[in-house]
């Protein structure tokens, strides 16, 4: 076998994994809540959840993969391909490593943060510091405290909100009728925003600027009309007894905005260095970004499946049924939050972890008095987690990378 | 197996204090047929019984230090945990001041005249039906905190107010017997001295629930 099929072969592997990683945890957990508030069944949630998963990675994920991710090595400066050829599979498989050793310890880290701090680790042995974009490394720094400070702080608000107007009432339905409708269009808003937004999509039908908010503007005031009357309708039929009735539909929306969103945006952490890898393979160049074939975002999205489908609906299971009751109130104002904070953060261009805004938001409900118990030692053993991710995905990418450069680059 | 997210999500105290107030509840009935059994002279049954409730009690204490020893202050709950120790430890003191009751009649054989055994046993009966609503201002408490509905709270509201309406009942029923037992002067001052302490426990059942049917309505604010 010829070192660049074994490279290949082994990057196939790592990004394998890596793919089955995001779905066995990371999209779990979007569908976790709404199964334990009872919202959808087990088997509802995994159908959603695959569906979802895998149409966000294989039409919305980015078909021009960030092969060095988040532009923080300068690729042009190391210059030998065969060198970042090793790097980029020494980094894919660091970051799997990592990824496979947090999720033993089960305590959640950010795939994307993992692979950029293997990346980070590569960069420094292959070229020295002046090839990393530390600009980027500080930005990255800054999201460990703004994303979940701003998901905990729209948690925090909106549970507030939801508590006053809907919660305090004595008919908790009748306050659901004029704010339920509302949030239902934010929801809505966010959704197609994100359809739009630096999408493939949004590319191929030309939208720029401002224009991005023209079809999401029009779906949302279209959508609290109908949510409005649709509601009322209800309501006047008597179907709905409690405001938490209502939310369970929000809940679910959410849910599927986020296991959609996870298949979209993660899938280029597994599949964007393969694809860099397959372009090096058959190019014979470097670029900081490769063309990913759908076949290859397909497979990325199909490994995620497999991911919620062997280990996803375990998570699902223990979550929905033994670890805790969570409403559908406190589930929508979870995921609303974190969506919000992710949408406003990619505006933003920062680079921010679905993983961080989740807990930040449930640290928002929590504060709000909207949680049973929250026990906020797990938090900080999550949180220096996040702080180690990097430097430990860097360490483990430069090990790697010594060992595979000894092997096909023989030195 | 990873469970990431939800790993920070812990159970409510309250399923536990639920469990504990349970434990309170038990023992009313148990009280009642032992001062029934002590005044009828069956002091066997009454000694069997009040080994029973001393069991309760243990029991009842190991599951307050458990709900105390797994709620650190790095627990983020949805009311403030100084009031709700406080809440646990008048709980707490409900059933210790059931067992105290009949440790001061057991002391020695107490001999009275019948009107003041028959407010005794009235006030029992009071404070025995009265401990019965502790597992239920907890179970919605309990209901509250998961919903946060408003309905929900007047529920806890309407079940506190009826705690302290009870207490002040069996307030009353103590002050009777008290001015009873001053006003009988054949009482000898033994069994005196013994009745006073003794009435005045009874009573500080009824008033322990009301302190924590006080420190539930200081958890339910919003």
């Amino acid at each position: 076998m010829s070192a660049e099929l074994s490279i290949i072969v082994l990057a196939i592997v790592a990004g394998a994994y890596m793919a089955w990683n995001i779905g066995a945890n990371d999209v779990a957990n979007s569908m976790a809540s709404a199964v334990g508030a009872k919202a959808i069944t087990l088997r509802q949630a995994l159908v959603l959840a695959t569906i979802l998963t895998f149409l966000g990675a294989t039409f919305v994920g980015s078909h021009v993969a960030q092969t060095i991710r988040k532009g923080i090595i300068d690729s042009e400066a190391i210059g030998d391909p065969r060198v970042i050829l090793v790097g980029l599979l020494s980094a894919l498989l660091a970051a799997s490593l990592w990824v496979c050793l947090s999720t033993y310890k089960n305590l959640p880290v950010s795939t994307t943060h993992s692979i950029v701090g293997a990346m980070i680790g590569f960069g420094l042995v292959a070229g020295g510091p002046s090839v990393v974009n530390w600009l980027q490394v500080a930005a990255i720094v800054s999201s460990w405290i703004i994303s979940p400070l701003l998901s905990g702080l729209t948690a925090f608000l909106l549970f507030r909100f939801i508590d006053r107007l809907i919660l305090a009432r004595m008919e908790t339905v009748k306050g659901a009728v004029t704010t339920a409708p509302i949030l239902a269009a934010a929801t809505i808003f966010i959704m197609t925003l994100s359809l739009f937004l630096d999408t493939p999509l949004g590319k191929r039908m030309g939208i720029q600027g401002a224009e991005v908010l023209v079809i999401p503007g029009l779906v949302t005031v279209l959508s609290y009309f109908i949510s409005s009357m649709v509601l009322r309708y209800f309501v006047l039929r008597s179907k709905f007894r409690t405001a938490e009735e209502i939310f369970r539909y929000l809940q679910v929306m959410t849910s599927c905005y986020v296991a959609f969103g996870n298949g979209a945006n993660d899938v280029a952490n597994a599949m964007g260095p393969l694809a860099g890898i397959y372009f090096i393979v058959t190019q014979g160049s470097v670029s900081d970004t490769a063309p990913v074939p759908t076949l290859m975002l397909a497979f990325g999205g199909f490994m995620i499946c497999v991911g919620i489908c062997t280990w996803g609906y375990r998570v699902i299971e223990t979550v929905g049924s033994k670890i805790t009751h969570m409403t559908s109130i406190r589930g929508f104002t979870v995921e609303f939050s974190a969506a919000t904070m992710i949408l406003g953060a990619s505006m933003l261009g920062l680079p921010v972890s679905t993983t961080h805004a989740a807990i930040g938001a449930y640290i928002g409900v929590g504060l709000a008095r909207g949680l049973e118990a929250l026990d906020l030692r797990v938090v900080w053993k999550i949180m220096l987690y996040w702080i180690i991710t990097v430097p430990v995905a860097a360490c483990t990418s430069v090990i790697i990378y010594f060992i595979l450069s000894t092997i096909f680059l023989g030195r | 197996m990873r469970i990431p997210l939800f790993n920070m999500l812990r159970r409510s105290p309250l399923e536990n204090t639920l469990k504990h107030s349970e434990k309170v509840a038990e023992c009313a009935p148990l009280f009642v047929k032992a001062v029934e059994s002590y005044f009828h002279g069956e002091r066997e049954e009454f000694e069997l019984i009040k080994e029973e409730i001393r069991d309760i009690e243990a029991q009842a204490d190991r599951i307050k230090r458990n709900i105390r020893s797994h709620l650190p202050p790095s627990m983020l709950l949805p009311f403030p945990l100084p009031a709700f120790f406080a809440f646990l430890r008048e709980a707490d003191k409900v059933v210790d001041c059931v067992k105290n009751s009949l440790y001061w009649m057991s002391y020695f054989n107490i001999s009275l005249p019948s009107e003041i055994q028959r407010d005794y046993l009235s006030l029992v009966r009071t404070v025995g039906d009265y401990l019965g609503l502790l597992p239920e201002m907890v179970r919605r408490g309990h209901v509250y905190f998961d919903s946060r509905m408003e309905e929900d709270r007047r529920s806890v509201k309407n079940i506190v107010r009826e705690i302290r309406h009870r207490e002040k009942a069996s307030d009353d029923l103590e002050k009777t017997i008290i001015v009873r037992l001053c006003a009988t002067e054949e009482i000898p001052p033994k069994t005196f001295f013994v009745m006073i302490r003794l009435v005045e426990t009874t009573g500080d059942i009824a008033d322990h629930l009301e302190n924590a049917a006080d420190m539930m309505r200081a958890l339910i604010s919003r």
